[in-house]
């Protein structure tokens, strides 16, 4: 397929400076942590200044466990440490508070060992205990939405750098669920003094920034932190995430030079921005699907030939020509394309007279009205609606727009009040198991996104995935899993697409990782 | 003179507690429970029991519409569920830039209806005027948005003289910034002004006393700027005053074309969130503005001109 | 008819070719103001699209012409119901006084405090978006001018001679009021009127932009403008041509407003 970037063999294109596309997720490796590169930008990291980043939307808040929307996400792994985290090629992990870990042969021990010069931001250094009520809390609270990630464990301090997880039943992707953006380190005891919601607004963290200002709905200042554990980094003084809701401002900030780094680039001013100078326009896949969905509590969608007919009657490459211009893929499997996504699948044909067949010998063969909700103010998904509108209309479906605010809409499919609705998801880990309970299997807590899609193969696969510790076999059930998935069609899946950013010339070592986020300390400004 | 600036005061408590039952009723049409609707998808037992108490909603309408102004008479202007902050600091922070706006557009507004106005009167028929007419007759007709929409493909995209939107940071940008979005209002009202003048102008320059200070040997200029425009500014101002409504709205408009952060913006997007008590506040900070904008008018057009002065005071 | 005056006889025809475009011009095109034609998505103004069309492929033109019909529907479901509500509530306030009219004329006060343009933004966000509820907004809000201008005309008639003379002949109220009162006192609501559709389209088209009014795919002008905003560098005969047509019918209404107020009010003077 004809794509302005092929994510598979260049994990990082940009306009001006192809990084070395050695291997598979390399490239970004390189950029992640900010090594000298070959060319005018292999100067050594400069110390100080400010980075301005404007994204879409304000944090809501600093709290690790609960929140679930990428703006609190991204922006907490700022000040935040993991024990380890997901490797800039999306496929592993790296360290993070932890510097190494041992594995027990039988997989059933994990041993972490901390920095032992890591400190909060007010000094106190980060204990095993630390590490221990952490976890916890992103296992046990009531709130914490990661629980399904974490098999039955007990946790153990022997001191104060070393933390051990004794696993009670098999469990492949540990090492995946301990780098869950949940389980950020938090000081105990301040947050104990202090109590969730005075943290969430004010909180401490062992990371690289440590929040100073916080104007809701405007911006966020962080500074350096003086106890990071490594004495170089981060480079910068300042990094102020400032809200920018409306994608023209956004982008003439970033041309003007007003903000540093631009955010969710409009799809149709990519090509523009590459012929701007003194911009770097990145395109970096990442582990993102969007689709529409449908409430499988209603009758005639428990109709999988109706499911498919959809699947079939829309042309993915015409969306995505006029609404993405260029700038995504037509999706495989229901996984984001992410490490052990079927991708070598085929994705459903633009086949009007094959969705003209399946309606026909369906449950409603004269077609039906059915009721789409969308976020108000996606301006992209209006258009795609309206395209979807018109392209189901040959099978006598008349679909019907409504435009519902986004948490409204959220919650309105979490009690299953909708017909059909927009929907999407990121992984926030590198294994796929996260996206498997929350959008494949029937039986988790999510219900497959809320459709109610309930196939017992599909579960049963989803969790025997989950105890199987040889890599080859695991691969082999995920796969017989997602073809199952797709061809029962529970989504109209739409497209995976890249993120996008407008970088300013000066600004060296920023990179969107295939979890969305951003590692700031190695960004340094020239 | 105090007095009847008291009495105008006192006038406008009927107006006052009108707006306030007016603003207090909005939320009431809300079909259902209004805890419920106020609270959207935040809604827990908890906020819902406390939202529930704070509006009184187990008692009569009357006492619920007490205890609202009471509310607001000690300054508790309610939590925004949305933001998470109390609405009379949003509030607050989102009035500067809109009043801002306005006190900009009413400059940019005279800077360009009072020449104008001039021009078309001292030239009464002839080409100038005939341009000035045909001109504001379209001015009236460009829609806000619109109009910014094509200043900033011009000034912004094209010449990139102006920022396509924002605010800025210190008084300069914020002047430089707003520059557009007040030009882009008082294109819409300085047409109504300029007419206004016009034909007060005209009268005035027909009337005795232009003539007197004529025959006193006073240049032309002199006598148009010092005695005909005195006179003739009143009912212009009075014009203005009168679309002050239309002025303000036109603020909600602009400020989501240019990104500024305003009551408007603030207003839209609380729409947007289902954040109704901050629509509510935002509706009543609207209507209070326009009825202060009101008593100024009339303030001002007293001091001017001694006439009305004597008539309003006798 | 001759004797009109030149902008009268201006507005009266462009108002005519309004009508005509909104109910002709669609029946004389091919396209379809909602079907999209992705291939053809972005082309900048030519023959086969005078207008150009949007990012849908969708020509402009023919959104633009379809658009007519539903602003001019706007205009007169904001004003119509608004000129009859108003004009009888100025009329029994101003002639029969007393308790209705002080009521009346305190809500009126109230009403105009809002700026107008908020105040319709406040109800249709409590009654969610749309048309429908973007009238009623209007007329809750819109009565207020009608009823002034009808109530203090009314004030000054009911003080003539011949009213006077009919009520001591003692002609009932109702025959009073249609045979004499109410013609006088109509003509300044019909001036109004008419510059007030102006303010109906603008409103309209505000609240369609905003995304509260109108919603897609509707060819409504405020929208095309909204659908095109994304697009301002890349083809700005998106916004540009509905935008030329709001411009366009607001002048007409503008010359048709000033040119009812020289034929009939002819002391106001120009």
């Amino acid at each position: 397929m004809a794509l302005p970037t092929d994510p598979l063999s260049a994990f990082l294109f940009s306009r001006r400076r192809l990084l070395a596309t050695t291997g598979l997720g390399m490239a970004a490796a390189t950029v992640g942590v900010g090594l000298p590169r070959s060319g005018a930008y292999a100067d050594t990291p400069k110390k100080g200044g400010t980075l301005t980043m404007a994204r879409t939307a304000d944090v809501v808040s600093f709290e690790p466990v609960v929140p679930t929307d990428n703006m609190s996400i991204w922006a907490k792994l700022l000040i935040f440490q993991l024990l380890i985290r997901t490797s800039p090629g999306g496929d592993n992990v790296v360290p993070d508070l932890a510097s190494s870990w041992d594995v027990s042969d039988d997989k059933r021990t994990y041993t972490f060992h901390l920095r032992e010069n890591a400190a909060f931001s007010d000094g106190t250094p980060v204990t095993s205990e630390d590490v221990e009520f952490s976890f916890q809390r992103a296992i046990y609270d009531k709130d914490s939405w990661a629980a399904s990630l974490f098999p039955k464990l007990s946790m153990e301090t022997p001191d104060k750098h070393t933390i051990v997880f004794k696993l009670q039943q098999d469990w492949a992707p540990f090492l995946a669920a301990v780098s869950v953006h949940g389980a950020c380190i938090v000081p105990k005891a301040y947050f104990n003094k202090v109590g969730v919601k005075t943290f969430g607004d004010k909180p401490i963290g062992s990371g690289p920034f440590m929040l100073t200002e916080w104007k809701k709905g405007d911006s966020c200042t962080m500074q350096r932190s003086p106890h990071f554990w490594d004495p170089n980094r981060p480079y910068l003084d300042t990094v102020v995430l400032s809200v920018i809701a409306d994608d023209n401002v956004r982008m003439l900030k970033v041309q003007s030079g007003e903000i540093d780094v631009g955010t969710q680039v409009p799809f149709n001013q990519i090509d523009k921005l590459k012929h701007v100078s003194g911009l770097d326009v990145q395109v970096a896949t990442y582990d993102r699907i969007d689709w529409f969905q449908w409430n499988e509590k209603l009758p005639v969608f428990q109709d999988v030939k109706i499911r498919q007919a959809f699947n079939y009657a829309v042309d993915r490459e015409a969306i995505i020509k006029a609404v993405l211009f260029g700038y995504g893929e037509v999706p495989t499997t229901f996984l984001p394309k992410m490490f052990l996504a079927d991708t070598e699948n085929k994705p459903y044909p633009y086949d009007l007279a094959k969705a003209k067949q399946l309606m026909a010998a369906s449950t409603m063969p004269n077609g039906f009205p059915v009721k789409c909700k969308i976020y108000a103010g996606d301006t992209i998904f209006n258009q795609v609606a309206q395209i979807v509108q018109q392209m189901v209309l040959p099978l006598g479906i008349k679909m019907s727009i409504e435009q519902v605010e986004q948490d409204t809409l959220n919650a309105q499919q979490a009690s299953a009040d909708y017909e059909m609705s927009q929907g999407y998801m990121t992984s926030d880990i590198f294994d796929p198991c996260e996206l498997v309970a929350f959008a494949g299997a029937g039986d988790e807590g999510t219900f497959a996104v809320w459709t109610y899609y309930n196939n017992a193969k599909v579960n049963t696969l989803a969790k025997q995935a989950l105890g199987e510790l040889d890599e080859s076999k695991r691969k082999q059930i995920y796969l017989d899993m997602q073809r199952q998935i797709f061809e029962d069609a529970p989504f109209l899946w739409l497209y995976w697409t890249p993120a996008v950013t407008a970088v300013r010339d000066g600004v060296h070592g920023f990179a969107v990782l295939p979890t969305g986020n951003y590692w700031l300390e190695d960004v340094w400004k020239s | 003179m105090l007095s009847y600036i008291l009495r105008r005061l006192l006038l406008m408590i009927p107006v006052a507690l009108g707006i306030t039952l007016a603003v207090f009723l909005l939320v009431r049409l809300i079909p259902g429970d209004p805890a419920r609707a106020i609270l959207g998808i935040h809604a827990t037992p908890d906020l819902l029991a406390a939202v529930r108490a704070r509006l009184g909603l187990n008692d009569s309408i009357v006492v619920q519409y007490l205890i609202y102004l009471r509310n607001l008479v000690q300054g508790d202007f309610g939590q925004s569920y949305y933001y998470g902050e109390p609405i009379a600091r949003l509030v607050g922070e989102r009035a500067v830039p809109t009043l801002l706006l306005l006190a900009y557009s009413t400059v940019l507004t005279l800077v360009l209806a009072v020449p104008a106005g001039i021009l078309a009167a001292t030239r009464r028929d002839r080409a100038a005027d005939h341009v000035v007419r045909i001109v504001s007759t379209v001015g009236v007709g460009l829609p806000p948005y619109w109009t910014g929409f094509i200043l900033i493909l011009l000034l912004s995209v094209t010449f990139k003289i102006f920022p396509i939107g924002g605010y800025g940071n210190t008084w300069g940008q914020r002047m430089f910034n707003l520059f557009l979005p007040a030009l882009t209002i008082s294109l819409n009202v300085a047409p109504l002004v300029m007419r206004a003048l016009r034909s007060s102008m005209t009268e005035a320059l027909g009337a005795g006393f232009i003539d007197t200070a004529r025959a006193k040997g006073l240049s032309g200029w002199a006598v148009l700027l010092r005695h005909a425009l005195r006179v003739a500014i009143l009912p212009a101002i009075g014009v203005l005053g009168l679309n002050i409504g239309f002025l303000v709205g036109s603020t909600v408009i602009v400020e989501n074309v240019f990104s500024v952060p305003g009551l408007g913006q603030l207003m839209i997007s609380s729409i947007n969130t289902r954040d109704y008590p901050t629509i509510q506040m935002v509706t009543l900070i609207f209507g209070v503005i326009v009825v202060l904008i009101y008593l100024a008018t009339d303030l001002l057009q007293m001091l001017l001109d001694p006439r009305v002065r004597k008539a309003q005071i006798g | 008819m001759r004797n009109w005056p030149r902008n009268l006889k201006l507005g009266v025809g462009l108002l005519i070719a309004w009508i005509l475009l909104a109910v002709f011009g669609p029946m004389l095109l091919t396209g379809d103001p909602t079907t999209m034609d992705l291939m053809h998505s972005l082309h900048p103004p030519s023959l086969a699209f005078p207008f150009g069309t949007d990012n849908l492929g969708r020509g402009v033109f023919t959104r633009v012409v379809y658009g007519t019909r539903l602003d001019l529907q706007i205009g007169l479901f904001c004003v119509v119901p608004v000129f009859i509500i108003g004009t009888t509530i100025g009329i029994i306030g101003g002639y029969f006084g007393g308790f209705f009219d002080g009521l009346s004329m305190r809500l009126a006060d109230v009403a105009v405090a809002f700026p107008f343009l908020v105040a319709v933004i406040a109800i249709v966000a409590v009654l969610g978006p749309g048309l429908t509820n973007m009238y009623i907004a209007v007329a809750v809000v819109n009565w207020v001018s009608y009823a002034r201008i009808t109530r203090s005309e009314i004030l000054v008639v009911k003080q003539m001679d011949y009213v006077q003379a009919a009520n001591i002949l003692g002609f009932g109220n109702t025959r009073i009021l249609a045979r004499h009162v109410l013609p006088n006192v109509i003509t300044q609501s019909l001036i109004y009127a008419s510059s007030d559709v102006i303010l109906a389209v603008f409103t309209g088209s505000s609240l369609g932009f905003l995304g509260l009014g109108a919603q897609p795919p509707a060819a409504e002008w405020g929208l095309i403008i909204a659908d095109g905003y994304s697009f301002v560098s890349q083809a700005p005969w998106i916004s540009a041509f509905p935008g030329l047509a709001i411009v366009a019918l607001a002048v007409s209404f503008s010359l048709l407003g000033d040119g009812l107020a020289d034929v009939l009010r002819p002391e106001l003077g120009r």
